[in-house]
């Protein structure tokens, strides 16, 4: 495993064009993937966490309008033309998503959707292009690749096709895999077992990846680093265990105290009042100050800077200063 | 989704539909004509130099002049009052046959969704027999039963239409059915009834008023194509068709006198399309959210 | 002497005909729920868990007598909801509300939020005048948290927590016994679901409500439920009460204890320990395995497993278990899922 940042965003802001207005949905985030990292990206619907996802390969609508950089491996992919970035997309960096059928083409057997992989970007092979494919469903653990190289993706199960949409983003070897939602559709005990494929796959790999999820679940058992996300800003970044155990962001503790441990006799569950805001005219300053409990002059004025709380663990929190 | 969801906030569905409409140059054209020809049809007694049956022998066929600025035909009648007279009649044919068809055609339509089974079987194949005869034909064999006569001819058009709301209809009634809004009038004890008028009719009203601005222009064409062929509305009306029919004959020596008729069917037809497209675009961005 | 028990289900079943084009394929079904009895007590939320296409909607469905059941009972306050007609279900129907898993689809999108709350009034003739329906319609609009300044909007200009409000008030604005709670808060972001969780506690006290809880979600059932039915394919295979056996992790089906193991813990420091994963995939429902449906994916399957039901068995006072070889979950399984539950309870206790 390589040492040093895979990814880099740095300020990335993202304004959609509506009807009504500009939409600021994404608010100057800046953070870094490393070699071999899982991230995961967490937040509530809204957040952007998504749209951050979709920057990378630059995958947004036409009514989006993107600043900032995203260096891969030292070059900004917003700079690249299209026929570079071809070469990144599905190769360098793959992306699986929450409902792996509207991703796979369904007029055609998942095998050939595979091997279209290895042909449109070239990949060198040491066997047939078909022996390729089959090795690659058994490293997903599909049962019985042989046969399932020529199923059609609706003759498939939800957690059966999202191992063969991770076969797919397999085939180009990439060293980035980013996983919007993977598991969100599926059971638990079938997540389970996805879960661990990612997990597995990744030391086999060497891959680093980008979880984007809404589960603090998926987060404690996946990630090694998190960040909290809160209407396009990065609430709190840090490793996993620090944030999970120590949150620092008033947000990041209300949603983790929102969870439903223990049960209803023994307590309450904490409330974060009001609702997400409009990001066409989102509040100034610190975009949680209106839903937050301990909001000071500051915050509706001043966009917070990151405080250092421990290696690596940083909050965006005007509270913290000096505290 | 949520910015689109933001967006609305505040704003009913009929005043989205009317924002998006207004932004379609094409629509509004269509709209401001049909306003125009509405109006025309309102005032035609004021603004018509003659009346449109009153003949003028001496003045047979005469071209386009200041006296007459659309010309006249075989017995002296002026035809631009005939023309815009002639708007009265087409539109009350469009409008009302699209009525009386949508009234049929969604009823039907609402309980073959709705009920399914047998009941929509014997529905739905009724619809495929009209559906297989071109709209022309099945009204040109319905007015030959019931007689010549404008209203007899809005009888067979409304019969050879209400197929395809009827259809549309009952296609929007399935999928609106599975909506959990329906289980859950259900739930509170909503009768049968109430369901299909209140719940699901309303949630299927925007396809059928796109479909009725597509109809109206339908109806004015076969309208007109019964009357050319002498099954329609009777001389002396002042029936666009009728012109047309009329017109053939002279075709050679007084083209002036099936050039404006038919201008006035084609800008009246074009109208509604135009509407019925900005319509349909303007409703179906909100289905897809 | 008011009985205890406020809805009794005695071995419901129904299957859905795979129809395949014009004609009905003789012989296929799918075994959506098949042969289950359960008792809800008065007063108690009920928790129904499982994976998707186990069963528990159409088993929501049929309480309610939203679908004809293909066999069975469903007593309502001893009232045999299948045999009444239609307008005696009516008039039942005032005392049983439903909320679905989808907000936004529930509401008709083109009726206001008063008109919305008002039908149930106008149906059970609830209310004598226009003023007296505005003020009931108001009062649970308080009750759910949300005002008269919603009166006059459609569901579309609602977030999906307020959504979600609106088809809880429409639940209960009629007083009902009974609210069964189709995935309730699945659709919704965490510090929602924690409101409408709070929400539905809150108004199960002041209205003294029986809730059906059905959800997949094992974190939400622990902390909503007071017993807990757990199904699969069909089959109710374990029941259990929720503070003293399930949040403690006395559970004695295979099933039930690898749907918790396979939740993801939120507790950080459980990472990477008492892994275990159960093989396989849901089985069709339309061929379901004989024996015991869970044998294929057991891995303690024996023999007897594949060749007969399991009976179902109290192996402590109120505490059912569908399986050949509970002990064999006892000595295997349980010991992790207790140490899982307890660090858990730490973690909220803020203990470390």
């Amino acid at each position: 495993m390589r040492n040093g940042t895979l990814l880099k965003i740095e300020d990335l802001y993202v304004n959609f064009k509506t009807d009504e207005g500009i939409a600021k949905v994404i608010d100057g985030v800046s953070l870094d993937i490393k070699y071999g990292e899982v991230l995961a990206l967490m937040g509530e619907t809204g957040c952007g966490k998504s749209t951050v996802a979709k920057s990378i390969l630059r995958l947004l609508p036409k009514n989006a309008e993107v600043r900032g950089k995203i260096l891969f491996k030292g070059t900004n992919i917003l700079d690249l033309p299209e026929s570079e970035l071809r070469k990144i997309r599905g190769k360098e960096i793959g992306m699986i998503f929450q409902d792996p059928l509207t991703a796979l083409n369904p007029v055609f057997i998942v095998g050939n959707q595979i091997s279209e992989m290895f042909k449109i970007h070239k990949l060198r092979i040491k066997r047939t292009i078909l022996d390729e494919v089959i090795e690659l469903l058994k490293n997903v653990r599909i049962p019985d690749p042989q046969r399932r190289y020529y199923s059609y993706p609706f003759e498939l199960s939800g957690g059966m096709r999202q191992r063969a949409m991770i076969a797919m983003m397999l085939a180009g070897r990439p060293s980035l895999l980013i996983a919007d939602e993977p598991t969100s559709a599926l059971d638990v005990t079938i997540q389970a077992q996805i879960l661990k494929l990612i997990m597995d796959l990744r030391n086999d790999y060497n891959m680093s990846i980008l979880l984007i999820t809404h589960d603090p679940g998926v987060v404690a058992e996946m990630a090694d680093r998190i960040a909290i996300m809160y209407a396009g800003q990065i609430a709190e970044i840090g490793p996993v265990r620090d944030i999970f155990l120590n949150p620092q962001h008033p947000y990041t503790k209300g949603l983790l105290r929102a969870l439903p441990l223990g049960h209803k006799e023994e307590r309450e569950l904490e409330n974060i009042p009001g609702r997400v805001p409009n990001l066409i005219e989102p509040p100034p300053g610190c975009r949680f100050h209106p839903r937050c409990p301990h909001a000071i002059e500051k915050c509706k004025k001043e966009k917070p800077k990151p405080v250092v709380v421990s290696n690596e663990h940083f909050v965006f929190c005007h509270l913290l200063r000096g505290g | 989704m949520t910015e689109e969801k933001r967006r609305t906030v505040g704003v009913s569905m009929w005043k989205l539909t009317w924002r998006r409409f207004r932004k379609n140059k094409l629509a509004m054209t269509g709209l401001v004509m049909l306003l125009i020809i509405v109006a025309i049809s309102a005032l035609a007694p004021l603004i018509a130099p003659y009346s449109p049956i009153e003949q003028h022998l001496e003045d047979r066929l005469q071209p386009p002049s200041p006296k007459y600025l659309f010309g006249t035909d075989e017995l002296g009648r002026d035809i631009l009052s005939r023309v815009l007279y002639g708007s009265r009649i087409a539109l009350r044919v469009g409008v009302l046959v699209a009525l009386i068809s949508a009234a049929i055609g969604v009823t039907l339509g609402l309980i073959s969704g709705y009920y399914g089974g047998i009941i929509d079987e014997v529905i739905m194949r009724i619809v495929d027999i009209v559906w297989s005869f071109p709209s022309l034909i099945l009204a040109l064999a319905i007015v030959s039963i019931l007689g010549p006569g404008l209203i007899n001819a809005m009888v067979a058009i409304a019969l050879t239409m209400w197929a395809s709301y009827a259809r549309i209809v009952r296609g929007e009634t399935l999928s609106v059915r599975e909506e959990l809004y329906i289980e859950a009038a259900r739930a509170i004890g909503e009768s049968d009834i109430r369901i299909l008028f209140s719940y699901i009719l309303p949630n299927v009203m925007s396809s059928i008023l796109v479909l009725i601005t597509y109809n109206i222009p339908s109806a004015i064409i076969i309208a007109a194509s019964l009357s050319f062929l002498g099954l329609g509305a009777q001389p002396p009306t002042p029936d666009w068709g009728l012109m047309l029919s009329t017109a053939r004959t002279y075709l050679t020596i007084a083209p002036w006198y099936s050039i404006f008729p038919g201008v006035a069917i084609m800008i009246t037809v074009l109208s509604f399309n135009f509407i019925g497209d900005g319509l349909r675009d303007a409703i179906q961005p909100e289905r897809v959210s | 002497m008011v009985r205890s028990d406020l809805v009794v289900v005695e071995d419901l079943k129904k299957y859905f005909p795979i129809r395949t084009g014009l004609f009905k394929a003789k012989g296929s079904f799918v075994h959506a729920v098949d042969g289950v009895s359960l008792i809800i007590k008065r007063g108690e939320t009920f928790g129904l868990a499982g994976e998707s296409g186990c069963g528990k909607s159409t088993f929501a469905r049929l309480l309610l007598r939203l679908i004809e059941p293909t066999g069975g009972k469903v007593l309502f306050d001893e009232v045999d909801i299948f045999s009444l007609s239609k307008r005696e279900l009516k008039k039942i129907r005032r005392r049983m509300g439903i909320v679905f898993q989808d907000p936004k689809s529930s509401l008709n999108p083109r009726m206001t939020i008063y008109n919305i709350l008002k039908r149930p009034l106008e149906i059970h003739g609830l209310g004598s005048s226009k003023e007296e329906k505005l003020n009931m319609v108001l009062e649970i609009l308080e009750k759910v948290g949300l005002g008269e300044e919603h009166l006059n909007r459609y569901p579309h200009e609602l977030s999906g927590g307020q959504q979600q409000r609106v088809s809880i008030a429409r639940a209960i604005i009629t007083k009902p016994d009974f609210v069964a709670l189709d995935e309730p808060t699945s659709a919704l972001d965490i510090s929602v679901q924690a409101q409408i969780l709070n929400l539905l506690v809150k108004l199960q006290r002041e209205f003294k409500l029986t809730y059906l809880f059905i959800t997949h979600n094992l974190m939400v059932m622990q902390y909503v439920s007071d017993r807990v039915g757990i199904m699969y394919l069909g089959k109710v295979v374990e029941v259990l009460n929720t503070r003293e056996e399930l949040n403690m992790g006395r559970v004695y089906h295979p099933y039930t204890a690898f749907l918790m193991l396979s939740t993801p813990a939120v507790d950080i420091r459980e990472r990477g320990r008492n892994k275990i994963i159960v093989p396989g995939e849901v089985p069709s429902p339309i061929n379901p395995p004989s024996g015991c449906r869970f044998h294929p994916r057991c891995p303690f399957a024996k023999e007897e497993c594949r060749r007969k039901e399991p009976p179902v068995t109290e192996i402590r006072k109120g505490h059912y278990v569908a399986c050949h070889f509970p002990s064999v979950t006892e000595e295997k399984l349980t010991p992790y899922v207790e140490e899982r539950m307890e660090s858990i309870r730490k973690l909220w206790r803020g203990e470390s």
